[in-house]
């Protein structure tokens, strides 16, 4: 829960009331869940019996949420899934207030909230997102910090027959050859080369259908390099490399085209004035292709900026800005 | 698959790396964000509207309201900011659990602000990152 934002501080102060409650058992198998507190610091936005007399509500992943300057995550809820996943949180001039109960069951801090949120949002209005496509569409991705959690669902269901093919559909066949379902080997390799992680899209047979699936790879030669695809290390290294070997060369060709916009220069000097010129609006988005992207100029930045609490998990993207050129 | 709604009952606060408390109860006006035009999308009749919209109105100087089924670029014309709302799901029936939320579909180029409750997050759009979980 981000407490610093507008949300909560404005125009009407909330005067939220922080508690504790038990740290849901089930967020343990969450990777990074191991590491929480026994409680964990709470505030109350509603009252009422889930699923009796207040609805469960709703919570969108939080993986890769933020790795687009146009969405902002503001805070979990108590749920069945993980501590990151999003109850409250904003992308372009869609706010989602993932809390089911109406005015008469939210408590007085979060009907303040409410109101915040709507003053809030109604600076969005003709911001539309930056890409029009959702979770299940052609080009959307499963963000880097997923395959750590697969890592903890091979943990827990590796071993059981029915689960080992969808398992084994998330990875890799490169991935599956060396290290098959082994959770703490995955789990160790996909930890040290998280700046590396570069998935692709494949049909897999499952036991009884077919299905499109992201499957968790390395890019070996970013690796080799030691260069990150989404820091801005990445556009140096393609800066360097246009000047050293030129974009003709086939190796060079493949990073450029995997990685970069299409209009990108790929002349050194053309692409050294490309990238400064476009300081600070550069941004990887691991959800919308694992790619570099070009915000519009403009573009009202996040007023929060850090890792997502409780405990981001390792490897999450940089704060907002930071994915593009200093 | 269909995803059943997660279970959301508080917000999970992280204290550490957050910033300063906010001010104590009591404060703050909304001064001229009164003069937001809201309109509220949901099932008209239903008891939520009217929880709704008296609440709203306490606040904002216009308040519309409208079915959900109906919202539109066009419906929303005139407004400030949408409040995206829907009938209650539970309890369900446990020998046929549903999620039928009156709702209709809207796209990108529905750029209208939208406050969207609960189960309307993962229904009323299907282009943006937030989805069922």
């Amino acid at each position: 829960m981000r407490l610093d934002h507008p949300i909560f501080q404005g125009p009407l102060a909330p005067a939220i009331e922080i508690g504790g409650i038990d740290t849901p058992a089930h967020y343990r198998s969450w990777h990074g869940g191991r590491e929480l507190p026994e409680k964990l610091p709470a505030w109350t936005v509603q009252s009422g019996e889930p699923g009796k007399s207040v609805d469960f509500g709703l919570v969108s992943s939080g993986y890769g949420y933020e790795d687009s300057p146009d969405a902002e995550w503001i805070s979990g809820g108590v749920n069945s899934k993980g501590p990151w996943s999003m109850a409250l949180g904003r992308q372009g001039n869609w706010f989602l207030w993932g809390f089911a109960g109406d005015p008469t069951q939210m408590t007085a801090s979060a009907r303040r909230v409410f109101v915040n949120t709507i003053v809030w949002m109604d600076r969005f209005d003709g911001r539309a997102p930056l890409h029009a496509t959702g979770r299940g569409a052609a080009g959307r991705m499963s963000p880097r910090d997923e395959v750590l959690n697969l890592c903890c669902t091979i943990e827990k269901y590796g071993g059981q027959e029915r689960m080992q093919d969808y398992l084994r559909s998330q990875l890799s066949e490169r991935v599956l050859d060396e290290f098959g379902l082994d959770a703490a080997a995955l789990s160790a390799y996909f930890g040290e080369r998280i700046e590396y992680v570069l998935p692709a899209k494949s049909r897999v047979k499952l036991r009884d259908h077919e299905t499109e699936a992201c499957r968790f790879d390395v890019d070996e030669t970013l690796e080799g390099y030691r260069v990150s695809n989404r820091r801005p290390e990445f556009l140096d290294l393609m800066q360097r490399l246009l000047e050293q070997k030129g974009a003709a060369d086939p190796a060079v060709a493949e990073l450029t085209d995997r990685y970069l916009p299409a209009e990108a220069p790929r002349a050194p000097a053309q692409f050294r004035r490309w990238v400064a010129d476009r300081r600070g609006r550069l941004y990887f988005s691991d959800f919308y292709g694992y790619r570099w992207f070009v915000a519009p100029e403009g573009l009202p930045s996040r007023p929060t900026a850090g890792a997502i609490p409780p405990a981001a998990p390792s490897g999450s993207p940089p704060p907002s800005g930071a994915g593009g050129p200093r | 698959m269909l995803a059943l709604p997660a279970q959301v009952v508080v917000a999970a606060a992280a204290i550490a790396g957050t910033g300063a408390a906010p001010a104590a109860d009591g404060g703050g006006e909304l001064g001229d964000a009164r003069a937001l035009r809201i309109l509220y999308a949901g099932v008209p009749g239903d008891a939520r509207e009217t929880a709704f919209v008296e609440f709203l109105r306490e606040h904002f100087e216009s308040v519309g309201s409208i079915a959900v089924e109906k919202l539109s670029t066009a419906t929303a014309a005139g407004y400030d900011v949408v409040v995206a709302d829907g009938n209650r799901l539970y309890p369900m029936d446990p020998k046929n659990p549903s999620i039928d939320l009156k709702s209709t579909s809207l796209g990108p180029d529905f750029t209208r602000p939208i406050v969207m409750i609960s189960a309307q997050g993962g229904t009323i759009q299907h282009h943006t990152k937030i989805d069922w979980l």
